[in-house]
């Protein structure tokens, strides 16, 4: 299984040189009040993931380790920039996994870090655009994960099916919501919110569609290698979250 | 045991459609980026907004840009690894 992983690595870091685009909302094009408004949405999420980290997580040396690789696939999944139907490119958001093993609050920690590696580092978002782009993918996309996934399980569907649907539907849901950020802030003159909802979403949530599939096929893969690797580990936090 | 070997058939899947969507950008097929399309959207219909903010610092070149997406491909990748490593040695301990 190690030499799997190894030649999927490789694989991908050698044809690794696809164009530098990015998919969240650029630095600068949100007006200040929404800028303030994304920002004072997200925050209180970052508090109780830091909060549920430290209380949750960091006791348990198993915990710790899953966070850092749900974090790691975030990391991987979020800078592998993909052409789509549309003839635009997206990318994945690796949201679906740690929402999965966690609960939707660590990730908002998790997500926004990412977020803010690839504002300063590489110019992809901004921070001015940073509260809503955090919580777009690190809150939205993160709960539509959790709560997709909770319903699917109950409602009796197989575990690989809830964990592509809740991965997928999150990845979708990130740039829906990104679209109604632009929405709200870019109101067509004629059709309204509505109509530039939808334009937005022609944008984004279109293109998202094939990435957000291929999300949900390559989550189920990944939570099936960390059950492989540490069945005990991955199935009590599942179980934490009242999942199984 | 049929599940194992769906999962395996997935994998091999995903890994050749990974291939051939990285393998299409070396054939530059003139993809924009989603984010790039909804610029022009706002600009085309809100021709007088500025935005009122740029990034603190970008990348000099498109080659530093592609090193640095690349960069954190790897380093995700790198931690990746690690953690995955470290679980079963973790685990094995707390037994």
């Amino acid at each position: 299984m190690r030499t799997a992983i190894l030649i999927i690595a490789l694989i991908l870091l050698f044809f690794y040189h696809a164009e530098a685009y990015a998919m969240h909302i650029m630095e600068g094009f949100l007006p200040l009040f929404w800028c303030l408004f994304w920002y004072a949405a997200y925050i209180p999420f970052l508090l109780l993931g830091l909060s549920h980290i430290r209380k949750k997580i960091m006791s348990d040396a198993s915990g710790k380790v899953v966070l850092g690789f749900a974090g790691a696939f975030a990391f991987v999944l979020s800078a592998l920039k993909l052409p789509s139907v549309t003839g635009s490119c997206s990318h994945p958001t690796g949201v679906g996994l740690g929402a999965i093993l966690f609960g939707p609050l660590p990730m908002a920690v998790i997500g926004g870090i990412v977020l803010l590696f690839q504002a300063l580092l590489l110019a992809h978002g901004g921070l001015s655009t940073l509260g809503a782009n955090s919580f777009s993918m690190a809150v939205a996309g993160h709960f539509i994960s959790y709560w997709v996934y909770r319903a699917a399980r109950r409602a009796g569907v197989s575990r690989n099916v809830s964990v592509f649907l809740g991965a997928a539907l999150g990845d979708l849901a990130t740039y829906a919501v990104t679209s109604l950020q632009l929405a709200l802030a870019f109101p067509d003159k004629i059709g309204g919110f509505f109509l530039s909802f939808l334009k937005f979403a022609g944008i984004f949530a279109v293109t998202q569609v094939p990435l957000a599939i291929a999300e949900g096929i390559i989550t189920v893969i990944v939570l099936d290698l960390l059950e492989q690797r540490a069945k005990g580990a991955v199935e009590t936090l599942i179980e934490e979250e009242g999942l199984r | 045991m049929k599940d194992r070997r769906l999962l395996r058939l997935s994998l091999v899947l995903v890994i050749t459609l990974l291939l051939l969507l990285f393998l299409s950008f070396g054939l530059d097929l003139g993809f924009e980026g989603s984010d790039d399309r909804a610029v022009e959207l706002i600009l085309n219909t809100n021709p007088d907004y500025t935005p009122w903010l740029s990034n603190l610092w970008e990348p000099g070149s498109d080659f530093m840009e592609k090193l640095l997406f690349g960069l954190q491909v790897t380093l995700g990748l790198a931690l990746g690894v690690y953690f995955y490593i470290k679980l079963k040695a973790v685990q094995d301990v707390s037994r």
